[in-house]
């Protein structure tokens, strides 16, 4: 049954946050800010989605509800059929989520052993893992430094590490926030051959970006935030 | 489960081996404090007469006992939260909360790393003090020791699954821990019998599970009395092991379920 479900399938989510610090005691109901509202979208396996929209626009907080980090407060997400945060041990060995920002790393770690932590994580172990993290840092241009620590690394290196951390298991779902931003001319090709290559395979890959011109060459499908919602067609998933 | 666990170990002994002055600097506190205790019991004799008879009557091994122990008993209440807010601060518990591994292995894998490390601290307190100092375990019984040590953890680990909760959610540590940390710490009898405190006094330190887990680490150990001469020590255990283990799986579940519904999981 689970085989037959498209990667991602949203129907009519919505998602609001608490107004002001989050995760402050406070003895009244908090008001909150809604992101989003009705927005559905199915990918299948293979496809290419882009989600564009200015910042702010809720484009990374639709990326971590697919992969099972934030719970919408209306519609459903599912993940290959399964509710990513009730089936959250399933959904993600099959997901890999790579997130804009370089704070997400033990930065007194080496790349290398970032990496073996993260791939552990999801399972991989011994040469399995050895090979994956041998093969993603040389696709993406990572293994010179690889033993460095990540701090003594560049806010670049510290990007393509997230993207290599989301490729270790060889996701059949790719969640990418903005994967291009910190790439050159060369590594981004490198990188979208990659992509290509995942998705012949059979994965899905999902980007958020700002930008409508990379979305447009990146994707067939894309989802414009903020407001236009792409329902789903009817008859899948 | 065993994977997460050994990259967990992995990686809490690589990011140890890059602060080695503070693994040697946490082995010198040991020593100081054993000789700093050493000195006190020489200055204090054998404290009040008849208090310390049911340990063996020594001051020492009464205090040094105490302080090695009550370490596991802070790490079995703070590990889990510590842990999580260790991870919120470097920014790594969003990406963790990603892999197939639920958080609640993260902080089990910490938290044993973190146990590891106590069991040496413990280890250098019961050396040092047996070889330099003249502790006396001759007539310790192990079995009943470790016996009184699994049923203080898990007593304390339930409510370090609440205090962790409360730190997912609200990044700070709770007012319960809080007065259950205090509390234990001035009535638990870590430093001194809990037959000195005042006797409107005395039922409350009675039942706080430190208090039962001291009295009766010592007794095992110092007196060597075996389960039989612990009864009220097993059941204050057993009744907060059976209280706080299901409200530190409920809270920690309350906990997941709003960090995702307002989006805490990646903040600090």
């Amino acid at each position: 049954m689970a085989e037959a479900a498209p990667a991602a399938a949203l129907t009519s989510v919505g998602m609001s946050f608490p107004a002001g610090l989050p995760g402050r005691m406070s003895l009244r109901r908090v008001p909150r800010k809604t992101v989003f509202d009705g927005i559905g979208l199915v990918a299948e396996e293979g496809s290419a989605t882009a989600v564009t929209g200015p910042n702010g626009s809720g484009k990374t907080t639709l990326l971590k509800l697919i992969a099972g980090l934030l719970m919408p407060d209306s519609g459903s997400v599912r993940v290959f059929g399964i509710d990513p945060v009730r089936g959250h041990g399933l959904t993600a060995g099959m997901t890999g989520l790579s997130l804009s920002g370089d704070r997400s790393f033990y930065w007194r770690l080496s790349a290398w052993a970032n990496l073996e932590y993260f791939g552990g994580l999801q399972g991989l172990r011994g040469r399995v893992l050895r090979d994956s993290i041998a093969e993603v840092t040389d696709r993406l241009g990572l293994e010179a430094d690889s033993d460095k620590p990540v701090e003594a690394l560049s806010a670049g290196y510290r990007q393509r590490l997230s993207l290599a951390r989301a490729l270790l298991h060889r996701p059949r779902l790719l969640l990418l926030d903005e994967p291009f931003r910190s790439l050159d001319d060369r590594l981004s090709e490198s990188f979208a051959g990659l992509l290509g290559e995942m998705r012949k395979a059979g994965a899905a890959v999902i980007m958020a970006t700002p930008s409508v011109e990379e979305a447009v060459r990146f994707s067939g499908t894309i989802l414009e935030f903020p407001g236009r919602a792409v329902p789903p067609p009817s008859g899948k998933g | 489960m065993t994977g997460a666990l050994l990259a967990i170990a992995r990686k809490e002994i690589r990011l140890a081996l890059t602060y080695r002055i503070s693994f040697a600097s946490g082995i010198l506190s040991a020593l100081a404090a054993v000789f700093m205790f050493y000195l006190l019991a020489r200055f204090a004799g054998r404290g009040a007469p008849g208090l310390l008879d049911a340990y063996g009557g020594d001051f020492f091994s009464f205090v040094l006992i105490g302080i090695a122990f009550q370490g596991y008993l802070s790490l079995s209440l703070d590990g889990m939260a510590g842990s999580f807010r260790n991870e919120q601060v470097l920014g790594t518990l969003e990406a963790a909360a990603a892999s197939r591994t639920p958080l609640s292995v993260l902080a089990l894998g910490s938290v044993l790393w973190q146990f590891l490390q106590a069991s040496w601290r413990v280890a250098v307190y019961l050396i040092i003090g047996t070889a330099v100092f003249g502790l006396d375990l001759s007539k310790a019984n192990l079995p009943a020791a470790l016996l009184i040590l699994v049923l203080s953890v898990a007593a304390f680990a339930g409510t370090g699954a609440v205090t962790g909760g409360f730190m997912l959610v609200y990044r700070q540590g709770n007012p319960i821990r809080w007065l259950y940390g205090s509390a234990s710490m001035l009535l638990g009898g870590v430093y001194y019998p809990v037959s000195i405190l005042p006797g409107w006094l005395r039922p409350v330190s009675s039942l706080l599970p430190l208090t039962s887990s001291l009295e009766g680490m010592r007794r095992a150990l110092l007196a060597g009395e075996g389960p039989a001469g612990m009864t009220h020590e097993l059941v204050v255990l057993g009744a907060y092991c059976i209280l706080s283990v299901p409200a530190g799986i409920l809270t920690y579940r309350w906990a997941m379920r709003r960090s995702r519904r307002d989006g805490l999981l990646g903040g600090y």
